[in-house]
């Protein structure tokens, strides 16, 4: 068994140290593998619950935006599934920072009564998130293998590379949100109202092209309106927009320094506040 | 002897949570308008705390409540930041500040097993190696692929237990985990432990109230009140005897009771005096002990004796009446009030009373013409607090109701 040495000194935070992340890498995984066996303990109700929800959100969209508005879509590409990976993103992304907002506080005993690396507690949250974005991903790959033979095309090949803009902005989100909840409890309130906002402002159940010109430059600043638009034209071809591209990259980046800035400030002191 | 932890003037302040420190948002913002953070108010949970750890130190840790033991612990096992000072470790530490942290009711006692493992510190591998210990230590094999949530909270807890006790880490911080479990678990759990540093070389930090349990554990002790260390010894026995000096014990102490103007007096009975002694005239000690005897003196006056007049006292505590005396009730005595003073004497035995607070309440009655009855709220009584128990402890005093502690005649075979 190697030495270990341990430094408490007062009124200094210490340097993020990796090496001790990565020995705590079990603890990520059995988290992550906890939230997961919970949430889908009694199997049917879990699986069926990330599946009804993108689908009845897809039914609902394509019924108002499309039917009630006529708004219009892609030659093409049924319009449902244009919403449903619409759904699909925004879903994944408010899951992310809904679950990873209360991550920190709805594990207080852990936080009060053991050390480990704080980051571990809401990324392992994200975790779940992801199965059920897969679970629903999986759904959405067998309609468009059989919906959308006209769009087909190498770009799809891509869809994975826009997910990562997505990841890196909700983990920002959730660094931040997570560790000022822990000290400001309204945030619990503020974080659904805003989430529940953005199913509408986000081009979810429209195309980001139905958004009229003098608007769309407001549009753009929501990161979500790039990532979803570089999403549907890997999947549909829907012409891609750069500028919100670009937009959406420099905000997710900016948000995960911030967000992890904040919550490493933070993490010394949780256990006092929490 | 090899230092494994060097604490140096430790401490730990908090804001004080009756002072303006915001808990939402809003009055955050409204604070920071109006400049209204700045009035803080804080206290020191912990000061200038030194401390030198040697291998294999088995250190014991007592103090009332908030005292700073926990603090200590908590900067120790790095859940909290201190103030100032600083601390140097060496070796791998693992803290149980609670049982069975990270336990999710959901999930199966396999399950949990390897969680808590892993949120104390073991890795996958560790945990893997040593399961069928940890489960055959729990005695909850059988259920061991049930949720625990289906669990008695004694299986719960002694599984929990169990995965600590096989932490093998050089350091364990442990905040009174002991009172738990039933006694022959807890007895189970000191002999695991007792094994633990002095077979294998590890170092520990016990936090506690129970004397008993600090007494048998721990090699060296440190006592805090108010945040610091008081006293310069480290030997436990002294150091026991320091914090029961220190320690307020819980009930207060009424051990005589004279007569004054306004109570309770009648031509045939008239209570003058009531005290508390220990069996030999001394004064009760403090703390008063389960092992002690007692004799209660009471001196009463009468004027014109009254046929039917009956007194006893009755003992009792949280308010529940346990036994009482009387001088009537001993039918060879065939006791008779006289005219003029009175005294009565009576003895409470040794190894009968348990660590409670006793109330000893005088009763008072005569039936038929010329006859009373002392109202309740005028009954003379005493109080008698103990605190100390010298019995061995196999239960928690923390979990212990029982209000008499007799010591009974055994034969064993």
């Amino acid at each position: 068994m190697g030495k270990i040495y341990t430094t408490i000194e007062s009124g200094r935070s210490s340097p993020l140290n990796w090496g001790e992340l990565w020995q705590y890498r079990e603890l990520f995984w059995l988290l992550a593998w906890r939230n997961i066996i919970v949430r889908y303990k009694q199997t049917v109700i879990g699986i069926v619950w990330a599946l009804a929800r993108p689908l009845t959100a897809m039914a609902a969209f394509s019924v108002i935006f499309h039917r009630i508005a006529k708004l219009s879509g892609v030659p093409g590409v049924p319009y449902p599934m244009l919403v449903f990976s619409g759904v699909l993103i925004w879903q994944f992304f408010s899951g992310m920072v809904s679950s990873g907002c209360e991550s920190l506080v709805g594990n207080r005993g852990l936080v009060t009564k053991v050390y480990f690396p704080r980051v571990i507690i809401p990324v392992s949250g994200i975790v779940v998130c992801a199965v059920d974005f897969l679970l629903a991903l999986a759904v959405f790959a067998g309609a468009w293998l059989v919906c959308c033979r006209e769009v087909w095309s190498w770009r799809v090949l891509l869809f994975p590379l826009t997910l990562l803009p997505l990841l890196l902005c909700a983990l920002g989100l959730v660094f931040f949100l997570s560790s000022l909840n822990v000290r400001y409890r309204d945030f619990r309130h503020v974080v659904p109202f805003l989430l529940q906002l953005g199913w509408f402002v986000s081009p979810v159940g429209f195309v980001g092209s139905a958004v009229p010109g003098t608007w769309r430059v407001w549009a753009q600043l929501n990161p979500l309106y790039g990532i979803i638009g570089a999403a549907r034209w890997t999947l549909f071809g829907v012409p891609l927009e750069w500028s919100a591209v670009w937009i959406a990259l420099v905000e997710s980046l900016l948000c995960l320094a911030v967000g992890f800035m904040v919550f490493r400030r933070q993490e010394k002191e949780f256990s006092d506040y929490i | 002897m090899k230092t494994v932890i060097k604490i140096e003037k430790l401490g730990k302040r908090y804001e004080l949570s009756g002072a303006p420190v915001a808990r939402t948002f809003r009055e955050a913002l409204g604070n920071w308008i109006t400049w209204r953070s700045r009035r803080s108010e804080s206290f020191w949970a912990l000061r200038n705390f030194s401390l030198n750890v040697h291998r294999g130190d088995r250190i014991g840790v007592i103090g009332g409540n908030g005292s700073g033991k926990s603090t200590l612990l908590k900067i120790l096992s790095r859940i909290t930041p201190a103030t100032e000072g600083r601390v140097k470790l060496l070796g791998r530490v693992s803290s149980m500040l609670e049982v069975g942290t990270g336990f999710h009711p959901e999930l199966s006692g396999r399950e949990n097993v390897f969680l808590n493992g892993a949120v104390l510190g073991m890795s996958r591998a560790e945990i893997r190696a040593r399961f069928d210990e940890i489960v055959a230590f729990s005695g909850v094999d059988k259920f061991i692929d049930m949720p625990v949530k289906r669990y008695s909270s004694g299986m719960y807890v002694r599984l929990a237990f169990a995965v600590a006790a096989h932490l093998n880490s050089e350091l364990l911080l442990l905040d009174e985990v002991l009172a738990v479990g039933d006694a022959q678990f807890q007895a189970r759990c000191l002999d695991k432990m007792h094994s633990i540093t002095s077979d294998e070389g590890r170092t520990i930090i016990f936090v506690s109230h129970n004397m008993t349990a600090v007494r048998s554990l721990c090699n060296r002790a440190v006592v805090l009140s108010h945040g610091e260390r008081i006293g310069d010894d480290d030997d436990v026995e002294n150091c026991v005897n320091l914090y029961l000096s220190e320690h307020q014990p819980g009930g207060e102490r009424l051990l005589e009771w004279r007569r004054s103007t306004g109570d309770f007096r009648h031509t045939c009975f008239t209570p003058v005096a009531l005290e508390i002694h220990s069996a030999d005239g001394s004064p009760v000690p403090e703390p008063a002990s389960t092992s002690g005897a007692y004799r209660v003196d009471f001196t009463f006056e009468v004027k014109r004796p009254h046929p039917d007049l009956r007194f006893d006292f009755l003992v009792s505590a949280d308010e529940v009446p346990l036994f009482s005396a009387s001088p009537w009730e001993i039918p060879e005595a065939d006791y008779q009030v006289r005219p003029g003073e009175n005294h009565v004497t009576w003895f409470i035995p040794g190894d009968l009373l348990n660590a409670r607070n006793y109330r000893i309440s005088l009763r008072a009655s005569a039936s038929g013409a010329g006859g009373f009855r002392m109202p309740r709220d005028r009954m003379p009584e005493l109080r008698l607090p103990i605190a100390l128990c010298d019995y061995r402890l196999i239960r928690s005093a923390a979990t212990d109701r029982r209000l008499l502690h007799p010591k009974l005649r055994w034969e064993l075979d």
